[in-house]
């Protein structure tokens, strides 16, 4: 009986890795092949077929999907090793990166990774073009996006009981069996997690256009920003949109406890598996310090060296730079903080229904939501912008609604899942026993659930805010006159004007985001303590 | 409700407000769309905006998508226009928008002491405050008796995979490829592109990407605009700006900045005060004076030298490239990017 089970298990392993091959390495060689292209972009010079488009696509989203993967097991494995107490503080510190946005990202690096940078040059290497341009994309797509893997590693590794451990010990199964026992259970968040970093590396036009690759991400911004051709558009999306298809499908066949895997909110308290097991903390703890120096320091430390490069001393050079964007800054602050609104209410609402629903709406409407998340952005700005241009009514204040609801409707996904993570844990029973003894839906809300939802409500807040405040490609169409964000200006100026200007906006941007996760987190206490 | 909550409550309220609020109060505003370097015509701007107390709201464009995405944004608007005035950083586009009738003609309050090149006929644009397409050369990778002499002559084997040039569908680079179409005619254009394509040449997004190529040694040479070039001198590179003539019989390019007022426009009094204000000597002395990137487009600003450089640029007609434009994309389309989803 073991061993059926255990060949089983062999089969469904080589069939969800063969599958995922097939979808991000077969599809687009076969495209290639369909299309009549003779080679990939790295051996032709003049490129802009759709073609050549979709294959760079893919194959940075496996370059970048697998060495997420890698790096989030490795910190991950780390993390649940830390004392419960200083997990919390890994996580966020190691974390962070996924809350920069990935252009920014790439200016930092780009110092270090550009075939003329600071380590490229001295080794003497001369990587073509397109070879180096492409492991940079990858690279720094990968530093944004392993915290998800992390934190799908993660949540999954603190539902391993340690009594596992211990059965396995007793039983004296060997080393390489316990192993691939500890792999099986890490193998389905495992596939989760690359597929959602592989539709946001899918999604991302960015760093690729900053690199100069043609990706189909770029090639619909390009199109929707330069022309509003829907039709354009759409059928540059088209291997986006199939290849999307495929692997949503594909989730969906990983089933339900894919979704539980995700559900991150909650993660840090569901399980206590690790809580004693930090006899080995010293080692991860200086691994992990190391690490988060070298993918946030070095950056970090790539910009502080250009600023500080500068004929001005770096304060001065940063005081000017904040005077002269102050209005900037105060219109990222408002849009960010508007969409969050929008944003985190609905989410709640619809997280609230769709949990008390029967599976299948609830099914429907979680499928919904994705599909608008995991829809090319470029494709889904240049659809709002028209939208808007149809409107009854003209933009509202400096803002615009159209540019707010256009960000905000994006952000309602993760919102709703971090929502049905908290409805999740709710028993509807506690309501029903709180209506039995006759209290109000209004008094149900406040004294059961809004106590439980006050540290998801920042979280959802904090994501949305953020989410907003990096935007770029919803902004560089829907922005009223006169209205401009920062990431719209470093977007905008990112060729021009002297390296420190550039570096001091980054390091603007970077503190901003970090000041917020800051306040989130004291705000968050407090108000725990005021509702109590 | 107890006291803190109350508190919590009002602070959310009040952030909330604030964020939803307007500060739409300026009674006299103008809705520009500028596809001019930001860092260049915000300045400008901001000097307009303090010496009328008018209140100035900007649309900028992006390096890679430069002026399409707001000429189409204009043409979208259309029946229903937003922008009181077109600012572009080159011509092309602009006289293509002025045949489709966007524009309003307008005729300078102060005097045009401007060569009648740079005018509209029917005064729909102004030209002013041009910028040359050079060719920007790594010194490290090309021996000064390698240059070459005339751009035609960028199809010689020698230059195989030594040359970049940004995507013709936008800005300057689409200006000036429609410029040698309506000199050379449609053969002799259609040859150079396929030298070209033969020579790999490699099309980049945009011309500050053309320029860090040449920096960065990945390209010994590529054509980009005076100002990037200008940029990349500034910062010491390796490189050298060549005015290379087209061929024996064209010049250099020669690629003005247009403003012009939109029909229909919200703001029309304000946006009249704009263009004169864009079109003062005052203006284009600032542009000028920007790392020597700009050519006046009047006498008395910048040394003989540089007026002398204007006064034999080509095209000396700038009315035609409006029907070029599209000719010279098509071209290209059969030429480079085979039906690329690209096409306009």
């Amino acid at each position: 009986m073991t061993r059926t089970r255990s060949a089983s298990g062999v089969r469904r392993i080589a069939l969800v890795t063969s599958t995922l091959c097939g979808i991000l390495l077969v599809v687009p060689l076969a495209t290639l092949v369909l299309l009549g292209a003779a080679a990939p972009q790295a051996s032709t010079p003049i490129v802009s077929a759709s073609a050549f488009a979709a294959f760079n696509s893919f194959s940075l989203a496996f370059a970048v999907a697998l060495v997420s993967c890698g790096l989030g097991l490795v910190f991950a494995l780390c993390v649940v090793r830390l004392p419960v107490a200083r997990r919390k503080l890994a996580l966020i510190v190691l974390g962070i990166p996924i809350l920069l946005p990935s252009y920014l990202l790439a200016i930092a690096w780009a110092p270090i990774l550009s075939p003329t940078g600071m380590v490229i040059a001295p080794l003497g290497a001369s990587p073509t073009f397109n070879v180096a341009a492409f492991f940079a994309c990858a690279w720094i797509q990968s530093c944004a996006s392993y915290p998800i893997a992390m934190l799908v590693f993660y949540a999954a590794l603190l539902r391993w009981s340690s009594a596992y451990d211990e059965i396995a010990r007793s039983v004296a199964l060997p080393p390489i069996t316990r192993l691939t026992i500890k792999l099986r259970w890490l193998a389905r968040p495992g596939v989760a997690g690359f597929l959602i970093i592989a539709l946001l590396s899918l999604g991302d036009f960015a760093v690729p256009d900053f690199f100069g690759i043609r990706t189909t991400g770029s090639e619909i911004f390009s199109i929707a920003a330069s022309y509003l051709d829907a039709r354009a558009a759409l059928y540059a999306s088209l291997p986006l949109i199939l290849g999307t298809m495929l692997l949503l499908l594909f989730l969906a066949y990983i089933g339900r406890r894919t979704w539980r895997a995700l559900a991150l909110a909650g993660a840090p308290r569901a399980g206590q598996a690790y809580r004693d097991d930090a006899r080995t903390a010293k080692y991860p703890a200086a691994f992990l310090v190391a690490s988060a120096l070298g993918i946030l320091g070095v950056p970090l430390a790539a910009v502080l060296t250009t600023l500080a490069d500068g004929a001005a001393p770096w304060m001065t050079v940063l005081g000017q730079v904040i005077a002269s964007v102050d209005s900037d800054i105060i219109d990222s602050v408002r849009l960010a903080s508007l969409v969050a609104a929008i944003a985190t209410i609905p989410s709640l609402l619809a997280a609230y229904a769709s949990s008390r629903a029967e599976n299948k709406i609830d099914h429907l409407g979680r499928g919904v939501a994705v599909l608008a998340l995991v829809t090319p952005i470029g494709l889904w700005a240049l659809g709002t912008s028209l939208l808007s241009a149809n409107l009854p009514f003209s933009p509202v204040g400096t803002v615009g609604v159209a540019l707010a609801i256009g960000i905000g409707l994006r952000t309602l996904t993760p919102s709703m899942e971090i929502f049905a993570s908290v409805f999740r844990g709710v028993p509807v029973s506690h309501e029903e026993a709180g209506r039995a003894a006759g209290l109000s839906n209004r008094t149900i809300w406040a004294r059961v659930l809004a106590p439980q939802l006050l540290e998801p409500m920042f979280v959802a807040f904090f994501v949305a805010w953020v989410w907003a405040l990096n935007d770029v490609t919803v902004t560089v169409l829907l922005a009223p006159p006169g209205f401009s964000t920062l990431m719209l200006r470093i977007f905008q100026s990112v060729h021009y004007g002297p390296p420190e200007y550039l570096a001091a906006l980054v390091v603007i941007h970077i503190t901003m985001i970090i000041t917020a996760l800051v306040v989130t987190l004291v705000a968050s206490r407090l108000l725990r303590r005021i509702w109590r | 409700m107890s006291l803190p909550r109350v508190l919590v409550v009002a602070a959310m309220a009040a952030f909330g407000s604030w964020a939803c609020s307007s500060d739409r109060s300026d009674s006299s505003e103008v809705i520009v769309y500028a596809s001019v370097d930001r860092a260049i015509a915000e300045p400008i701007l901001e000097r307009f905006e303090h010496q009328s107390s008018i209140k100035v709201r900007a649309v900028f464009d992006t390096e890679a998508n430069k002026t399409t995405g707001l000429v189409n944004r204009l043409i979208t608007e259309a029946s229903r226009p937003q922008a009181d005035v077109f600012w572009s950083g080159e011509i092309g586009q602009t006289v293509r928008l002025s045949r489709m009738g966007m524009f309003a003609p307008y005729k300078q309050s102060t005097g045009n002491e401007r060569s009648t090149r740079f005018v509209a006929a029917d005064n729909s644009w102004h030209a002013f405050s041009a910028r040359a397409r050079v060719l920007l050369v790594n010194a490290d990778q090309v021996a000064p008796e390698e240059m070459p002499r005339f751009a035609e002559g960028l199809v010689d084997e020698r230059w195989k995979e030594r040359i970049a040039i940004a995507d013709p569908h936008f800005g300057t680079t689409g200006t000036h490829l429609a410029a040698l179409l309506e000199a050379w005619g449609d053969e002799r254009f259609r040859h150079w592109l396929k030298g070209l394509r033969q020579n790999r040449v490699r099309v980049l997004p945009g011309n500050a990407q053309v320029r860090d190529a040449v920096v960065s040694g990945l390209v010994a040479a590529g054509f980009t605009d005076s100002d990037d070039a200008a940029e990349a001198v500034s910062r010491g590179a390796p490189v050298r700006v060549v005015y290379l003539r087209q061929s024996p019989d064209f010049g250099v390019v020669m690629i003005p900045n247009t403003v012009a007022l939109v029909r229909g426009g919200p703001n029309a009094t304000a946006a009249a005060r704009l263009v004169d204000y864009l079109l003062s000597q005052d203006t284009e002395s600032q542009m000028v004076a920007i790392e020597s990137a700009f050519f006046p487009t009047r006498s008395g600003i910048a040394s003989a030298e540089a007026q002398e450089r204007v006064t034999n640029s080509d095209p000396k007609e700038y009315e035609t490239l409006g029907g070029a434009h599209p000719r010279m994309l098509e071209m290209i389309e059969a030429e480079w990017f085979q039906g690329s989803p690209l096409s306009p």
